[in-house]
């Protein structure tokens, strides 16, 4: 496997596979998914000053991942496993201590990829419905359900930081493209119109970009562009996988997945 | 019965001792079939057989048969990508086995009479449907009876144990009515490469740790021994005493210790459980294993944990094939035919990949695909598969074959009959003895 481009700075060093990086305390820590054993995904956090890594849940005894956090850290939110084909929403008030639950009911549905509203008001979750893979919105008590996307398969929703637009993926014109759209739903617009997999949208700390993550040349990059679509990006270059992208509170650099010889370690890079 | 016996060992160390503990379990397996053994054309026969078994059931229409042409609601959000066969599509989440598409044969056209995991399973494992005259032998089961006692156990399952839901295992895995004997012998493999035998955690104070220090295993193996009369140690069953004597050979060893592979190799099926599991696979082969069956591992499945539901995707179908299942069978497979390819290996081995069935090309009401027994795909290479080729044709949708389905017994058949098995042999065997071998292939 060859890199056509110098790698990014190692954050980790074990191999195992990883998701969905997201920094917190002002980009001090990440915390992110890893399979921690072949039967539990867990959520772990990695200090960048002295690169340690622990979990972020000692007590976790189920498979727990797709952590997405509000600007202030009080609230976030992340999927756990409650039996078999038995996914749960978790929203952890981390002042009051205390954990509400959006429950779609028993079996065979999977709510997935959580992600707050930057105020904490809202969290959004991709949830299949009636048509499709819908995106619906719930409070921080995992009530008053609001949908916002139908209609294909949708995912990965994110907010602005501004928390006024939400880009997320979508098939409603074919393969999976980014989208983005009103915090209410409206005013959709397409963002990337090209063959294969345009997948997983992080919006930068400014609000005026978007990475990605694209099979378009062939396997998993990432990719970054303007938040109105322009000025399309590739970012990395392996022949190898490169995918969750999560920005760094500085506005200037990336990180994300990257396999390399086999193994999963989270990278850092700089975004020109 | 433990068979007590002796034979001069050499150790790592260089020095010889007389030791040990004979699993006089196999002796019967040398015993059991030789006429069926030497009637195999050796000519013919390949060496080996190495099933990848998809286990769960993957959907054809989003790997090996997309229908780009089909309505949304059947062709999904996936793209498809040309392969190095003209004319010829797969999955965007399959790249690299696209590239590969010259060395192995696809079938389009496989077709499972059983719609539920446990009974297709069996049925796509055995030829037959689980009846009230018993359970038939696993294809790898058939043989390991007719090729006998080796070093090495003729029948080998990488995996994180037998292939199960939560209702209870798959009861094709093994011997069937032949009985535990013919069961495959379990090995695990983790992400990591570390091999692990489960037998052995029935054996109080024996660790796989032992294995690094063999003047430790041998001082433990002299004392259980001596405690053989025990009333505990005459509780083993068959797969203990296999794993004490896999566990005394140094072939056995060496074929288990994946340390032994360069970092490249092992980067190149990746560091995933079932990509290493590929890795182990390919050197059981090597070492001469008679038949190798790789199951999916759970190791893709948090949702669900307590069972190993592999590509049983009712739900997020769309999001599991392109984070994990697509990504990790196109890394692990396409290094397996690779590596099996540059070692020659693919002139003595039959490597076949499949599951027990589709999933519903029509799309379901949770953005998923359910379980299709009409009609799903099986890869064939080597043992003189022509590669390149598909045969056989899904109808626009996927739903069932255009042209002759192929069927389980017709795929146990063929997998015998490379093996060495002809027609009079199997039908010797009582197995698959009406079953036609699907000659397109060759």
């Amino acid at each position: 496997m060859n890199s056509s481009k110098a790698d990014g700075q190692r954050l980790t060093k074990d191999g195992r596979m990883k998701m969905d990086p997201v920094f917190i305390r002002d980009g001090a820590e990440i915390i992110f998914s890893a399979q921690e054993t072949p039967t539990q995904l867990s959520l772990m956090r990695l200090k960048l000053a002295d690169g340690s890594t622990e979990r972020f849940h000692p007590q976790a005894t189920t498979s727990e991942f797709e952590p997405s956090f509000t600007l202030d850290g009080r609230w976030y939110a992340f999927v756990q496993s409650r039996g078999n084909l038995n996914l749960k929403v978790v929203i952890r008030d981390t002042r009051q201590n205390k954990d509400a639950v959006y429950d779609s009911g028993a079996g065979f549905v999977t709510p997935r990829r959580p992600s707050f509203a930057p105020d904490g008001s809202r969290v959004l979750i991709a949830l299949p419905g009636g048509t499709g893979q819908e995106i619906i919105a719930v409070d921080t008590q995992g009530k008053n359900l609001k949908v916002i996307a139908t209609g294909a398969l949708n995912s990965g929703p994110a907010f602005s930081p501004d928390g006024k637009r939400i880009a997320f993926a979508s098939s409603r014109d074919g393969g999976f493209d980014i989208y983005s759209m009103n915090a209410d739903g409206g005013d959709v617009r397409r963002l990337t119109k090209t063959p294969g997999l345009d997948l997983r949208p992080s919006w930068s700390p400014d609000g005026e970009r978007l990475a990605f993550t694209s099979n378009r040349d062939g396997n998993y990059e990432i990719y970054v562009m303007n938040a109105d679509g322009g000025d399309q990006r590739r970012l990395t270059r392996n022949d190898e996988r490169d995918d969750y992208a999560t920005w760094h509170p500085d506005g200037k650099r990336l990180v994300f997945m990257a396999e390399r010889n086999g193994k999963f370690d989270l990278e850092m890079i700089a975004v020109g | 019965m433990l068979d007590i016996g002796s034979f001069r060992a050499r150790v790592c160390q260089g020095m010889t001792r007389r030791a040990f503990l004979r699993a006089g379990a196999l002796a019967p397996l040398a015993g059991l079939m030789p006429s069926l053994a030497r009637a195999a054309d050796e000519r013919k026969r390949v060496k080996s057989v190495m099933l990848v078994w998809l286990w769960g059931a993957p959907s054809h229409l989003d790997t090996f048969d997309p229908k780009p042409n089909a309505p949304v609601e059947f062709r999904g959000p996936l793209s498809s990508i040309a392969t190095r066969t003209p004319g010829v599509r797969f999955s965007e989440l399959l790249p690299r086995i696209a590239a590969r598409s010259d060395k192995f044969a696809l079938i389009r056209t496989n077709k499972n009479s059983q719609s539920g995991h446990l009974e297709a399973g069996t049925v796509a494992l055995t030829g037959n449907a689980d009846a009230a005259v018993g359970v038939t032998p696993n294809f790898g089961s058939v043989v390991a009876k007719a090729r006998g006692a080796q070093d090495l156990p003729p029948f080998i399952a990488v995996g994180r144990g037998t292939p199960r839901d939560v209702v209870g295992i798959m009861k094709g895995y093994g011997g069937g009515s032949w009985g535990k004997l013919f069961d495959p012998f379990q090995v695990g493999c983790s992400d990591d490469g570390a091999v692990e035998l489960p037998s052995l955690q029935l054996l109080e104070g024996l660790t796989p740790a032992h294995l690094d220090d063999r003047r430790k295993l041998l001082r433990e193996l002299d004392g259980l021994q001596r405690k053989a009369d025990q009333p505990e140690h005459r509780k083993w069953d068959d797969m203990n005493r296999r794993a004490y004597d896999l566990l005394t050979s140094p072939e056995a060893r060496k074929a288990l210790d994946l340390t032994r592979e360069d970092e490249k190799t092992r980067g190149a099926y990746g560091h995933t459980s079932f990509g290493q599991s590929c890795l182990l696979g390919r050197r059981l082969v090597e070492a001469g294993v008679p038949y190798v069956q790789v199951n999916w591992s759970q190791y893709v499945e948090p949702m669900t944990p307590g069972a190993d539901f592999g590509w049983d995707t009712h739900v997020a179908n769309f999001d599991l094939l392109p984070d994990r299942h697509g990504p990790i069978l196109d890394r692990a497979f396409s290094a397996l035919l690779d590596d099996l390819h540059r070692r020659g290996l693919l002139e003595t081995t039959l490597l076949v990949c499949m599951g027990e069935f589709g999933r519903s090309p029509r799309i379901n009401a949770q953005a998923s695909r359910d379980h299709w027994p009409n009609c799903y795909f099986s890869i064939w290479a080597g043992g003189g598969v022509q590669p390149g080729r598909v045969i056989g044709e899904s109808d626009r949708l996927g739903q069932e074959p255009a042209t002759d389905p192929v069927t389980p017994g017709m795929v146990g058949a063929t997998i015998l009959e490379a093996a060495g098995l002809d027609a009079q042999a199997r039908a010797e065997m009582r197995v698959l003895q009406q079953e036609r071998v699907i000659h397109e292939l060759f």
